[in-house]
C-alpha cells in the first residue's frame, strides 16, 4: 500500500465509525466463527467450538479411514484430525503449517476439525440463517444448520460429534 | 736617216753617249789644267805671305836679344833665331820653283831673292856674331841698316803677294771662260742626241706601248702595215703584229667556245705555246667536263626533285611535330600546374599531418586518462556489486524478519479468534472481552496486511536489487570489457600516432619530393618551351628549305636547259 492515500483510509474508517448499528432484531444473536474450506467458507457458532490451534505436528495414523488425516498433541491431550473436505467434496490439497486446527468438545469426545483458514469471529441475528436447500443429502446434508445471508455455510458441530459414522471401532 | 734608224740600237747609243763622253774628257782636261795653274800662283802669294812673317819673326828676335841683358838667357834664342832663318830659306826656294813659269813673277822673285840674300848676309856675319859676344851696342848701331834692308823685303813681299794673287785671277777668269764654250758644246750634242734617239726608238715604243695597253685591256687592234725597219724596233713590230694575230685568232676560238661550239680544233703555234696548248687543253677538258656535266645536271636535277620531295615531306613533319610540341608544352604547363597543386596540396597534407600528429599525441594521452578513468569506473563498480550483493543478502534478511512478522500475526489473529471464543464462553460477562478479542483481532489482520505490503514490496526490492546485481555484473563486465577496450584503443591510437608521426613525416617527405618535382617540372616546361621555340625555328627552316629544295630544282631543269646548248 502507498503512503499516498491516507485520505483514503481516513475516510474508509469514517464511514465505517459513522455507520448506523444494526438494530437489533427480534431474534437471538448469535456469534459464527468463520473459517475456509478451500474456497468455500464455513461457519460454526462461537459457543459449539473450544479452541482453534495451529496446525502442528500432525501425526497420520494407519489403518484408519482416509477422513482422518492424523492426531496432534493439544495441551497434553491426543485429538484425531478430521478433513471435513472428505464429506464436501472439495479438492484435496497439501497440509502446510498455515492450517488450523478447531477443536469440538461434547463431554469426552473431542475432535479436530482440519481448516485451511480461520477468519474470525461474527455476530449475526439467528432468524437471518435461512435453512439449507433440499438438493444436499448424505453427510453433508446431516451437517449444515443453515446458510447466512452472506453465504456462510453454518455447520452444526453437534451433528459432526454425534454422527456415529466418525466413531472408529477397535477391531 | 734610213742609215741611222737602220742601226742597232746598242750602237746608237754608244755614238751618242760617246760624243758627249769626248766633249766631257775635254772639259776635264782644261779645267786640271787651269786650276793647276790658279793654285800655283795662290801658293806663291802664300809663301811670300809666310817669307814676310818670317822676317818678321827674325826681326823681333834680333830686337828682344838686343833688350835682354842676361847673356846666358840671349844665348837659348839663338837656336830659335838659326831655325828661323832655315826656315825662310826653304820658303824662298819653294817661291822661286813655283815662280818659274810665270816670267813677271820670276823678276820680282829674283829682286826679293837678291835683298834677302843681302839681309841675310848681315846678319849672320855681323849682327848675331856681336849679339853672341855680348856687344850690344854695336849690334845696335847695325841694326839701322838692317831695319832698312828689312822695310824695302816687306815692300817687295807685299808687291809680289799682289802680282801672284792678280796673276791667280786673270787665270781664273779664262778657265770659266774656256768652260763656258765647252759646256754650251756639250749641252747641244746632247739634246741632239737625245732628240734622235727619242725619235727613232722612243716613238715606236709609244706606239707599241699604247697597242699593248689596247690588247691589255682586251683591244685586239687590227693589223698595220710594214714599217720596213730592220733594228730591234722593227722586229718588235713584226713580233707585235704575230702576237696580235694569235691572240685574235684565239679570240675568235673563245667567242666559239662561247657560243657553245666545242667542236674547235686548235693547233698550238709551237710546242712552248702556253696559251695555245692552255686553250687545246681547256677545249678537251670542256668537253669531257661538259660531258660530266650533262650527268651531273641529269643526276641533280633528280635529285633535286627527291630533294624538293623529301623538303615538302620534312615540312610537313616539322609542322605536325611543332603542332605535337605545342600540345606536349601545353601538357606540360598542365601538369606543371597539376604538380604546383599536388605540391600545394602535399604541404597542406603535411601541415595537417603535423596538426593530425599533435592530435594524436593528445588522443593518446586522452585515452590513457580514458583508460585510468575505466580502472577507476571498474574498483567503483567492484565496490557497487559488493554493495548490491550486501543489499541483497540484507533484503533476505529482512524477508525472514517478514515471515517472522507474519507467523506473529497468524499466531495473534488464533490468540484473537480463541479470546472471541472464551468470550462467547463466558456469555453475557465476556461480551467487553468479545470486544478487544474483535480489536485484536483487527490489529493482527491490519499487521497481516502490513506485512503483505512489506512483503509486496520486499519483492519489489528484491527484484530490483537482483535487477540491480544482474545490472551491476553486466556494468561490471561492460566496464571490464569498456577498459579492455580503451586499452585496445589506448594501443590502437598509440599505434595510430605512430602511423600518423610516419605518415606526417611521409607527408613533408612527400611534400618536398612534390616541390622538387614542382621545380623538375618547371625546368621541363621551361625545356619544353625550348623545344617549342626551336620546332618553330624548324618549321621556319623547313619551309625555307622546302623553297629552297624547289628553287634548286628549277635551278637544275634550268642547268639541263644550259647544258643542252652546249654542241660536243
Amino acid at each position: 500500500m502507498s503512503l499516498s492515500d491516507p485520505d483514503a483510509i481516513l475516510h474508509d474508517r469514517a464511514q465505517q465509525l459513522a455507520r448506523v448499528p444494526v438494530a437489533p432484531g427480534s431474534g437471538e444473536q448469535i456469534e459464527l466463527l468463520e473459517f475456509a474450506l478451500d474456497n468455500e467458507r464455513y461457519a460454526f457458532r462461537s459457543s459449539q467450538v473450544h479452541g482453534v490451534q495451529p496446525l502442528r505436528e500432525l501425526t497420520p495414523l494407519p489403518c484408519t479411514p482416509p477422513f482422518l488425516r492424523g492426531l496432534v498433541n493439544v495441551h497434553g491431550r491426543l485429538v484425531g484430525v478430521i478433513d471435513l473436505k472428505r464429506f464436501f467434496g472439495l479438492p484435496e490439497r497439501g497440509i502446510t503449517d498455515l492450517h488450523r486446527v478447531l477443536l469440538l468438545r461434547k463431554g469426552e469426545v473431542e475432535i479436530g476439525l482440519l481448516s485451511d483458514t480461520v477468519e474470525g469471529v461474527k455476530a449475526i441475528d439467528s432468524d437471518q440463517i435461512q435453512p439449507p436447500l433440499m438438493t444436499l443429502n448424505g453427510i453433508a446434508a446431516k451437517y449444515v444448520m443453515g446458510v447466512t445471508p452472506e453465504h456462510l455455510v453454518v455447520l452444526d458441530a453437534d451433528a459432526i460429534l454425534d454422527d456415529p459414522s466418525l466413531v472408529i471401532e477397535a477391531a | 736617216m734610213t742609215w741611222f734608224n737602220n742601226l742597232k740600237t746598242s750602237t746608237k747609243l754608244v755614238l751618242g753617249l760617246g760624243l758627249i763622253m769626248a766633249l766631257l774628257a775635254v772639259m776635264w782636261g782644261t779645267a786640271q789644267r787651269a786650276m793647276g795653274d790658279v793654285a800655283q800662283s795662290r801658293t806663291v802669294a802664300v809663301e811670300a805671305n809666310a817669307l814676310d812673317a818670317s822676317l818678321n819673326a827674325d826681326r823681333a828676335l834680333v830686337l828682344i836679344m838686343l833688350s835682354v841683358e842676361d847673356a846666358a838667357r840671349r844665348n837659348g834664342l839663338f837656336d830659335d833665331a838659326a831655325a828661323n832663318a832655315k826656315q825662310a830659306a826653304t820658303h824662298l826656294r819653294s817661291m822661286r820653283e813655283l815662280g818659274q813659269r810665270e816670267p813677271a813673277l820670276q823678276v820680282t822673285i829674283a829682286k826679293f831673292a837678291e835683298q834677302y840674300a843681302a839681309y841675310a848676309r848681315v846678319r849672320d856675319n855681323e849682327t848675331l856674331p856681336l849679339l853672341r859676344d855680348g856687344k850690344l851696342d854695336a849690334a845696335r848701331s847695325a841694326g839701322q841698316d838692317q831695319n832698312n834692308r828689312y822695310l824695302a823685303l816687306h815692300d817687295l813681299g807685299g808687291q809680289l803677294t799682289d802680282q801672284a794673287l792678280a796673276i791667280s785671277t786673270g787665270q781664273a777668269t779664262h778657265a770659266r771662260n774656256t768652260f763656258a764654250v765647252i759646256g754650251l758644246l756639250a749641252i747641244l750634242v746632247a739634246i741632239l742626241v737625245g732628240w734622235l734617239l727619242t725619235h727613232s726608238i722612243a716613238g715606236p715604243l709609244r706606239f707599241l706601248t699604247n697597242s699593248a695597253e689596247r690588247i691589255a685591256v682586251g683591244d685586239l687592234p687590227p693589223e698595220g702595215p710594214d714599217v720596213g725597219r730592220h733594228d730591234e724596233v722593227g722586229l718588235l713590230h713584226q713580233a707585235f703584229a704575230r702576237m696580235a694575230r694569235t691572240l685574235r685568232q684565239m679570240a675568235e676560238v673563245a667567242r666559239s667556245i662561247s657560243e657553245g661550239d666545242l667542236r674547235v680544233n686548235i693547233e698550238p703555234q709551237s710546242e712552248r705555246d702556253a696559251l695555245g696548248n692552255a686553250f687545246a687543253a681547256m677545249v678537251r677538258n670542256l668537253r669531257s667536263l661538259t660531258g660530266e656535266l650533262h650527268e651531273g645536271i641529269n643526276v641533280l636535277s633528280t635529285s633535286a626533285s627527291e630533294i624538293s620531295t623529301s623538303t615538302s615531306e620534312l615540312a610537313a613533319s616539322a609542322t605536325q611535330t611543332a603542332a605535337a610540341v605545342n600540345d606536349t608544352t601545353t601538357t606540360v604547363e598542365e601538369v606543371r600546374q597539376t604538380a604546383q597543386m599536388s605540391s600545394e596540396k602535399a604541404r597542406a597534407v603535411s601541415e595537417s599531418a603535423q596538426r593530425v600528429s599533435s592530435i594524436s599525441a593528445e588522443g593518446r594521452r586522452a585515452t590513457e586518462d580514458a583508460a585510468s578513468g575505466m580502472a577507476r569506473i571498474q574498483q567503483q563498480m567492484e565496490l557497487i556489486a559488493e554493495s548490491m550483493v550486501r543489499l541483497s543478502e540484507q533484503s533476505q534478511a529482512v524477508g525472514q524478519i517478514v515471515a517472522t512478522v507474519d507467523d506473529l500475526t497468524g499466531q495473534s489473529k488464533l490468540l484473537a479468534v480463541n479470546a472471541s471464543i472464551e468470550a462467547a464462553k463466558a456469555g453475557e460477562h465476556g461480551k467487553g472481552f468479545a470486544v478487544v478479542a474483535q480489536e485484536v483481532r483487527s490489529l493482527a489482520e491490519q499487521s497481516r496486511q502490513a506485512t503483505a505490503q512489506v512483503r509486496n514490496i520486499l519483492g519489489d526490492i528484491q527484484q530490483a536489487t537482483s535487477a540491480a546485481v544482474l545490472a551491476t555484473e553486466q556494468g561490471s563486465r561492460a566496464v571490464a570489457d569498456g577498459a579492455l577496450q580503451s586499452r585496445q584503443a589506448g594501443q590502437s591510437i598509440h599505434a595510430l600516432a605512430g602511423s600518423v608521426n610516419e605518415a606526417s613525416q611521409a607527408a613533408v617527405q612527400i611534400a618536398a619530393s612534390s616541390q622538387q618535382q614542382l621545380v623538375g617540372v618547371d625546368q621541363v616546361a621551361t625545356a619544353m618551351e625550348s623545344v617549342k621555340l626551336a620546332s618553330n625555328q624548324n618549321v621556319d627552316s623547313a619551309r625555307q628549305m622546302e623553297a629552297a629544295a624547289r628553287g634548286i630544282k628549277l635551278l637544275g631543269e634550268k642547268l639541263k636547259q644550259l647544258a643542252a646548248g652546249y654542241r660536243l
